[in-house]
């Protein structure tokens, strides 16, 4: 039986939620210098709970370490299990956080909590990371929406992702990485026509808006604005066209062509690209769970870090991947790990951050952090800093009450800013 | 007349256990699992009393085969080693027997030849008493499963099956498991556990589970029965919910029923004896939480389950009484039957 | 003399009356906290109810009508004309099924029920029970089963949704979300406890849904024995408990005593596949306690949702979640709601009408809401004038413009583009990208907006001034002289092409925000 014992209830007041929501007139708290137009995230969410044990921080042949080897990496004295090969040999790239200690072991509400920083509570829902992005750097000239979203299954607009920031920053999904229906120019239709009457429909809700209530004139403006900016960028969607060799190297399975989808989002400039893979919550046949997936995360990975550096982009795109936790170092009945908030791992690559590097461990036994250990809000903190936005000066601004737009008390991570 | 087996005694292992096989005579039961060892006890018709164990694994301790008729011991690890040993002694091993996880090891009829599989998606064959490779065959896929007959039988990760003649290298026959199989967003659930000859090698049984889903798995215990001479799936038998996962181990006994135990979700466990030709199992036990595997005595008068202790699951980090953080370990059930 | 008595009674008579209303009481109420409303003017206010009441928008010749009308009454008339036409039953069924089923599918038999309730004006209380403890075999009733077993349909491999519907009964019949109730106490809202959760599941979990057979012209649902308490756990503090079925907030429900065959109506059989029939249901213990007076949350739910639905705004927000720290914005008038209409046992369409009657309904500027997609397509289809066309295509056939689509086809692509996923309540005007692109590029639009015998472009490419007949069919509105001298200069300014010309100026109004909110 699945219960429904889910989300965002536990973590703060519906009422609260559907009050400060609406916030469009709030303007962005921020100096000129941080709406820098350049920079972009990739932020890769491996939904359930990867287990760092068979990936970012193996312990071979300890009571907890589990059946596989571990592999040399491209950074001498620095070991991933023996699934990652591709990845292990851009270890370079790569900024390995060993030490995450977080707060919650409940797979829904510690998704919400990890992806929207869990901030200090104040009654408001705080904005993912992407929507923060989105307010903070802005759209970006791409034109594009700032905060696209790839996965599997549906697809559509997700207003909640932007908490109190407004309907305007939450995630635009692409279900399947594929094109919403609808998205070409009618044959009829001419581009100038086109043009021509969506100009006319907007003067006319200009009008309709003179002395009423603004928001949902405001809502449609956008997302007609949205609709058109994906119909010139149709293209983005279409991975048939690209060349064989590219899907081979992502891979053919879903995690691979939506990352390929993502890079050509990432490529026409888009602020904010989150991808995202399901089915890692292995609390069941873990090891060949484990064995079977991480090589194609691997694969998708690897060559999304290849192919970001040939571009430039690497330069420019902070990379972020994680789970909302790690698994437990006891292995159950059904030969899985459950669920381990207490010492996990991360992993960082790109703009602002150092690379060739690992940040805290864990014992050797994989029960606890060794070194210190960092909660979800040192992590928003050191993103926030690395994108060029003080995260402890700026804050957000809801409907006049400023809120910090990471947790109070924590710091980013020194070590990892470059 | 059918058997009726009784719980006559548990013992404990402190790790768990994932492969149980007694030796040719009885005397020994030698145990493989989550840890770089493999245990033995001492049995004696009554009791389960430890021997020294074998050390120098890696990883963990993965298949365990007693030459039908003579005291060696075959055992593997998830590193590749392959060692036979006597007794505390070891007569010859291979390190790298397999890049990585071995999975399993089958004894030939008679005892002249061992075969093995594994992750690196070779099938390998040996001299038993030298342990000089024979012969190897590269797979396209994770081999999970063997059993020799008078031909060598392995089954991959997606449930594709073949009997191989190793000395002519030659593919002999198919069968098609694809029922234990599922993709899954980006996960391949494979259900392949087990392969057993009955019925004097005419038939072929395929046994582990029919996943349904993925991450969190829920599948159905399921063994399939296929026909040697053609190759043909005759028969698809399952026993219980999608809660129920993957039968682990099964045994044929010389009065000739099947043995088999399951495990599924955290406490839901089986044992269950059923006759090839049914539909349904004749005995069932619940009472052991997750069960591993079966070692079936010579004799036909008793057999060890081994299973994973209750409450074996939980997020975060519960501790022991004394304030650890423990492996979980391994009930070792005694039966008479 | 006589005639002047006479004349002040029926005088002090009619204002007694009109203070003695609800629709008074409840204007009163508000003015404590909202100055006076500015009424809607005619335009404003006929799109509203015709929206509201009959699901589409009336035709030009029917807009003028009502503006030269000069009765001082007529406001009042045309409520009641619009409740007492056909439609309204249709209107209320899609509002009622769009809340209940919440987009989980769709079924003839079901609408069929909703609109036989609606025309009958069955009382709200019955409609519950019929929907809580479905009669399959009843040719009249079966309909309200789909509500139970809809939710119970497997979905893939998932476990039979016995929570989801457990909590969709709490929420949609009481305004209580105890979706965080079922492994244990509300962890925010501290009125709701795991045994509230507890008590209605046990109920529920005791189903088994079963397929159409001999007896049965629908799925139907089964119900099992339950001689013993339900026991659960919270997973927080491992304390245990222990219900009887229950009402949230109420008392258990005695299980009896009767046990084995005694205890079956008619007993369960695997020969010939009967279910079997247990003497004590459950299910309907809580179909009879809960759609009651005794259960006021029953009446506040019902009364708070028809609220919302006519003004946009929940006097509780959210609409499930009704609790002593989220308190209705105007306590006193949600109090009174949910009295009078049980005093008047249930009457929807009673409650409907005086809250039609408010100067708060009727006001200017009021919140624009959420419509539907089958009130947008209602309207689409309305104002492009092809609503017979497609009526009358009921065999589509592509190659033959004219009767290219059927009514059902624009159903299917209306909903796709602008109904919310399944589950997703729909409560406000919520513009997607979907939304967008459909409008935009699809065929279906497109295809309204050529010339056709008898449709709007048709019409209006014969008039020398369109601007009236254009703004009347579509925004139920005329025209200032703004947009009059806008649309002459669209005209001449695409000149060459004038029926394209009209159909892009139509196809602007008709994506605007004015056309497809309800304000």
């Amino acid at each position: 039986m699945n219960p429904l014992c889910t989300p965002r209830d536990h973590t703060f007041s519906r009422r609260s939620f559907l009050g400060g929501g609406l916030s469009w007139l709030a303007s962005p708290v921020l100096a000129e210098a941080m709406k820098q137009k350049d920079k972009q995230v990739l932020f890769v969410w491996l939904d359930g709970g990867m287990s760092q044990l068979e990936t970012w921080d193996p312990k071979p042949n300890t009571e907890f370490g589990g059946p596989f080897r571990s592999i040399k990496t491209s950074v001498p004295g620095v070991h991933f299990c023996e699934l990652m090969p591709k990845l292990a040999k851009q270890m370079h790239k790569l900024c390995v956080v060993r030490s995450l200690c977080t707060k919650d072991n409940a797979h829904s509400s510690g998704v919400d909590r990890i992806q929207r920083g869990d901030p200090k509570n104040r009654g408001v829902p705080y904005p993912h990371f992407g929507a923060g992005v989105a307010k903070l750097l802005g759209p970006g000239s791409s034109g594009l929406p700032p905060y696209v979203w790839i996965k599997p299954g549906s697809g559509g607009f997700r207003a909640e992702d932007a908490g109190f920031l407004g309907p305007k920053y939450g995630s635009l999904a692409f279900g399947d990485g594929k094109p919403p229906e609808n998205l070409l120019r009618h044959p009829d239709i001419s581009a100038d026509q086109d043009a021509a009457r969506n100009e006319l429909r907007q003067m006319l809700d200009q009008r309709f808006a003179k002395q009423r209530e603004k928001r949902v004139v405001e809502a449609n403006a956008s997302v007609f604005d949205m609709a058109e900016k994906l119909m010139a960028r149709a293209d983005i969607f279409d991975t048939t066209k690209l060349p064989e060799r590219d899907r081979d190297r992502y891979g053919r399975h879903d995690f691979g062509q939506h990352m390929l989808v993502a890079r050509q989002m990432l490529e026409a400039g888009v602020r904010f690209v989150k991808v995202t893979s399901y089915g890692w919550d292995t609390h069941g046949d873990n090891f060949n769970a484990h064995a079977t997936m991480v090589p194609k995360f691997d694969q998708a990975f690897s060559a999304m870090l290849e192919d970001l550096e040939a571009s430039g982009l690497l330069k420019n795109t902070l990379v972020i991947c994680l789970s909302e936790f790690g698994r437990t170092p006891r292995i159950n009945g059904h030969v899985g790990r459950d669920h381990w908030p207490e010492a996990w791992s991360i992993a960082m690559a790109g703009h602002g951050v150092n690379h060739g590097l690992v940040i805290g461990e864990t014992n050797a036994r994989g029960t606890e952090v060794k070194s210190q250990a960092h909660d979800i809000g040192a992590l928003f903190h050191t993103w926030y800093h690395a994108l060029g936005i003080d995260s402890h000066h700026v804050e957000f601004d809801n409907a006049g009450q400023p809120l910090p737009i990471a947790h109070d008390d924590m710091l980013p991570i020194k070590e990892a800013l470059a | 007349m059918n058997l009726e087996p009784k719980q006559i005694a548990e013992f404990k292992s402190e790790h768990q256990i994932s492969a149980a096989r007694f030796s040719s005579d009885g005397s020994v039961l030698a145990t493989a699992g989550y840890e770089p060892v493999v245990r033995r006890w001492q049995f004696d018709g009554k009791t389960l009393t430890p021997l020294p164990s074998l050390a120098g694994f890696h990883g963990y301790s993965t298949a365990i085969a007693f030459q039908p008729k003579q005291p060696q011991l075959f055992c593997a690890d998830s590193w590749g080693q392959l060692r036979c040993c006597e007794g505390e002694k070891t007569l010859w091993q291979h390190d790298t027997a397999h890049d990585g996880w071995l999975r399993q090891i089958a004894v030939s009829p008679d005892g002249s030849r061992i075969a093995t599989c594994g992750k690196d998606q070779f099938v390998r064959v040996w001299e038993s008493a030298t342990g000089k490779k024979l012969a190897e065959h590269q797979a396209s896929e994770d081999v999970y499963a063997l059993t020799i007959g008078e031909s060598i039988v392995f089954g991959d990760m997606r449930g594709r099956i073949e009997s191989w003649d190793f000395d002519l290298k030659q593919k002999l026959r198919s069968f098609d498991g694809s029922a234990l199989y599922k993709l899954d967003r980006i996960q391949d659930l494979g259900g392949l556990c087990v392969l057993l000859l009955i019925d004097g090698g005419k038939t072929l049984l395929a046994a582990g589970t029919t996943p349904q889903n993925g991450a969190t798995p829920q599948s159905i215990p399921t063994i399939l029965h296929f026909d040697c001479a053609s190759g043909k799936l005759a028969k698809t038998f399952t026993h219980g919910t999608n809660k129920e996962g993957y039968i682990h181990d099964l045994v044929l006994h010389p009065t000739g029923c099947l043995m088999a135990v399951s495990a599924g979700t955290p406490g839901s466990g089986m044992l269950f004896l059923t006759n090839p030709a049914d539909p349904e199992p004749f005995h069932v036990n619940t009472q052991m939480a997750n069960c591993h595997a079966l070692a079936l005595h010579p004799e036909g008068k008793h057999f060890v389950v081994t299973s994973t202790n209750r409450d074996s699951n939980g997020n975060g980090k519960s501790l022991a009484k004394d304030g650890q953080y423990k492996t979980n370990s391994s009930p070792l059930h005694l039966f008479e039957c | 003399m006589h005639r002047i008595i006479v004349g002040l009674l029926a005088l002090t008579a009619s204002a007694w009356a009109e203070q003695a209303s609800l629709a008074f009481s409840i204007d009163s109420a508000l003015l404590q906290k909202t100055k006076t409303a500015t009424p809607a003017d005619d335009a404003e206010f006929l799109r509203r109810v015709w929206l509201d009441f009959d699901g589409g928008i009336p035709t030009a010749a029917e807009a003028r009508a009502f503006f030269a009308d000069q009765t001082p009454d007529k406001r009042t008339k045309l409520i009641d004309k619009l409740i007492a036409a056909p439609r309204f039953a249709g209107r209320m069924a899609e509002a009622f099924h769009v809340m209940l089923m919440e987009r989980r599918g769709e079924n003839d038999v079901w609408k069929a029920w909703l609109v036989a309730c609606f025309k009958a004006n069955k009382p709200w209380d019955a409609m519950a029970r019929e929907m809580l403890a479905p009669d399959f075999l009843n040719e009249q009733q079966r309909g309200a089963g789909y509500f139970i077993t809809r939710r119970l349909e497997k979905v893939g491999q998932q476990d039979t949704d016995y929570p989801g519907l457990t909590r969709d009964v709490g929420r949609l019949f009481m305004g209580i979300d105890l979706q965080c109730c079922q492994c244990h106490r509300h962890l925010s809202v501290d009125d709701y406890k795991q045994i509230d959760f507890s008590g209605l599941f046990g109920v529920f979990q005791n189903l088994k849904l079963q397929a159409t057979d001999g007896k049965h012209k629908t799925p139907w649902v089964s119900e099992g024995l339950i001689a013993s308490k339900y026991e659960f756990v919270s997973v927080l503090t491992d304390k245990k408990g222990q219900t009887a079925p229950r009402l949230p907030f109420g008392a258990e429900v005695m299980i009896p005593a009767d046990s084995g065959d005694d205890a079956w109506l008619v007993k369960p059989d695997r020969k010939t596949k009967e279910a079997g029939q247990p003497k004590f249901s459950p299910l309907r213990e809580i179909a009879m306690r809960l759609p009651a007076p005794e259960n006021p949350l029953f009446a506040k739910n019902i009364a708070n949702r028809v609220w919302w639905l006519l003004t946009g705004k929940g006097i509780v927000e959210p609409l499930d979640l009704h609790h002593t720290d989220n308190p209705p914005t105007h306590p006193e008038v949600l109090e009174l709601l949910g009295k009078e209409l049980t005093a008047h046992h249930f009457d929807l369409r009673w409650l409907i009408r005086e809250i039609a009657m408010t100067k708060h309904y009727q006001r200017a500027d009021a919140t624009q809401r959420h419509l539907i997609a089958e009130q947008q397509l209602r309207a689409f289809i309305s104002a492009t004038g092809e609503q017979t066309r497609l009526e009358i295509n009921t065999q589509p056939d592509v190659n033959v413009d004219a009767a290219k689509y059927s009514r059902a086809d624009f159903q299917k692509a209306f909903a796709a583009a602008l109904a919310n996923p399944a589950k997703e309540p729909e409560l406000a005007a919520n513009p997607s990208l979907r939304s967008a692109l459909f409008l935009r590029n699809s065929d279906h639009v497109q295809w309204a907006l050529k010339p056709r015998a008898g449709n709007l472009i048709d019409r209006l490419a014969q008039q020398a001034d369109p601007a009236d007949d254009l703004y009347l069919s579509t925004l139920t509105r005329l025209p200032d002289a703004g947009e009059r001298k806008q649309l002459a200069s669209w005209l001449s300014a695409h000149a060459t092409d004038k029926t394209k010309a009209l159909g892009d100026f139509a196809w602007a109004l008709l994506s605007s925000t004015e056309f497809f909110v309800n304000h």
